[in-house]
């Protein structure tokens, strides 16, 4: 049987300051994070009890053993180069916005304004939304509707990031889609949102399914993204993203209705030609709210058939 | 800082926010996934970063944090927030045990790697994300306190308890380890 490491007597002087317990000290004096008097007043305790290096040296192996243990080595290649490719793509997409803008709004480029200023802007107008439709349905204007609209515009800025880098890099589309069969989204979706999109495939719409994964859209706890690229090879591709119905959406979208919104794009338009805009469509059904988003609105019309969308549409 | 400098700085830190990733999430796609967000949520916030002596690492990490905590608040999973998380348990007592004493030239180095794995894996996260902040990554109190967003105190203090609880369960199997302790000299007592 292993000797087990003697109890210390408490009551021994350990040569540190009052109050600073050896134990502590000890640990702190293997991670080096001993101050000047500490290390001083160290030396004269190893001095009365040289037994303690070994204390330390146990500690110090402890984190070396740690270390060893549990390194799971450099993240893999792929992962790099994807967040190097959107690095790149944050980059050109900063400077082609502000190639686009008037001089006075050259020289300011913040995440406040390239971003959460419209978003809020968009929250604004839906937030009169949200109003109207409630009012339109009867009611009065909803306590919460302001907290719905916010949540709707996050989340169509969000989808629409999440589908422009995917649409750009096929990097990240290897990275993020992790399930690459059509067959298997049913049980993933089951798993992560407690619900199965009823229909997915666009095959008869040009479009073949080119992966699934998970993401986080605001505002509903876990959510997943779809992405299908032209059967032709030629085209930009289109993303269905699935996010659980918790409900916060209510005020915003009737299950009557498909809601149709367009975001400025984060792309690079043709010069001289206003900012591209994506077209996202919003519908709830089964228990999940779906956002389709493509920027080709003229296709949208029979995908959002084949997806089972409501024929109702409702522009913002 | 300009633009160039963080994504040098911020890359710098990939594999080690990887690791960290890897840790919280067990899965790879999960880990990808959360680095991702990781450094998207970074860049958007570059603007706001401010260097406290410490670099970019606390502040990319805290990052890593939040939004993991986040997601296992979003997925009803886990507590609201890293503060809410980390101040779950806010009595902390500091283990009074001086450290073991072994003789490290006994240790079968590769069986103790399977046993501190399994060690790691039983602490309660608030202590495993100090542990591993401190023994993978080499983080000092400080920068663990700033991440976790904890007094530098009760990092400490779950340091020192989770590395008691490590050495405690490697003690457990000390003879299939190979691990003895130094005997203190018997003309000392």
């Amino acid at each position: 049987m292993t000797d087990t490491p003697a109890k210390p007597d408490p009551s021994r002087d350990n040569g540190f300051p009052a109050g600073q317990d050896t134990a502590a000290l000890l640990r702190a004096a293997a991670d080096d994070q001993l101050t000047p008097e500490q290390a001083a007043a160290l030396e004269r305790h190893l001095a009365d009890h040289p037994e303690d290096r070994a204390r330390i040296e146990s500690e110090r192996a402890l984190r070396r053993a740690v270390a060893a243990a549990m390194d799971t080595g450099p993240a893999p290649a792929a992962l790099r180069q994807s967040i190097e490719a959107m690095l790149r793509q944050d980059r050109t997409t900063s400077s082609q916005a502000t190639d686009t803008v008037g001089p006075a709004e050259t020289r300011s480029r913040s995440f406040w304004r390239r971003t959460v200023l419209p978003v809020a802007i968009a929250a604004m107008v839906l937030l009169s939304f949200g109003v109207f439709l409630s009012q339109r349905n009867g009611q009065g204007p909803a306590l919460n509707g302001g907290f719905d609209a916010g949540a709707l515009a996050n989340a169509v800025s969000f989808v629409e990031q999440e589908h422009r880098k995917c649409a750009d890099s096929p990097e990240y589309r290897r990275l993020k889609l992790t399930v690459t069969e059509a067959a298997d989204v049913a049980p993933a979706t089951q798993r992560q949102l407690g619900a199965a999109p009823q229909r997915i495939q666009l095959d008869d719409q040009g479009y073949t399914f080119a992966g699934y994964g998970p993401c986080h859209v605001p505002g509903s706890g876990a959510s997943g993204q779809l992405v299908y690229m032209p059967t032709s090879g030629r085209g930009a591709p289109i993303s269905l993203f699935i996010q659980r119905d918790k409900g916060h959406l209510d005020n915003l979208v009737n299950t009557s209705d498909c809601v149709r919104d367009a975001i400025k794009a984060n792309r690079a338009g043709r010069p001289g030609e206003p900012q591209p805009e994506d077209q996202v469509y919003i519908w709830r059904a089964n228990g999940l709210i779906y956002y389709l988003i493509t920027d080709r609105d003229n296709e949208a019309a029979p995908c959002l058939e084949s997806l089972g969308a409501p024929a109702h549409q409702v522009s913002l | 800082m300009n633009r160039e400098e963080f994504e040098h700085l911020a890359l710098e830190q990939l594999d080690p926010l990887h690791r960290m990733a890897m840790q919280l999430c067990r899965r790879h796609d999960e880990a990808a996934d959360l680095v991702q967000e990781t450094f998207l949520r970074a860049l958007k916030a570059a603007d706001r970063f401010e260097d406290q002596g410490l670099g970019v690492r606390p502040w990319m990490y805290r990052i890593l944090f939040n939004t993991f905590y986040t997601r296992r608040k979003r997925d009803s999973r886990g507590p609201a927030s890293i503060a809410e998380f980390f101040a779950e348990e806010s009595r902390e007592t500091e283990p009074c045990e001086p450290p073991p004493a072994w003789n490290m030239s006994s240790f079968d180095w590769e069986h103790v790697d399977e046993r501190i794995k399994a060690a790691v894996e039983d602490l309660k996260p608030e202590y495993r994300a100090v542990l591993l902040l401190w023994g993978v990554e080499g983080l000092k109190y400080r920068e663990i306190a700033q991440i976790v967003d904890t007094p530098i105190g009760t990092v400490m203090s779950r340091l020192h308890r989770a590395r008691k609880l490590l050495a405690d369960a490697l003690a457990d199997c000390a003879d299939e380890l190979g691990i003895r302790s130094i005997q203190p000299d018997p003309s000392e007592t």
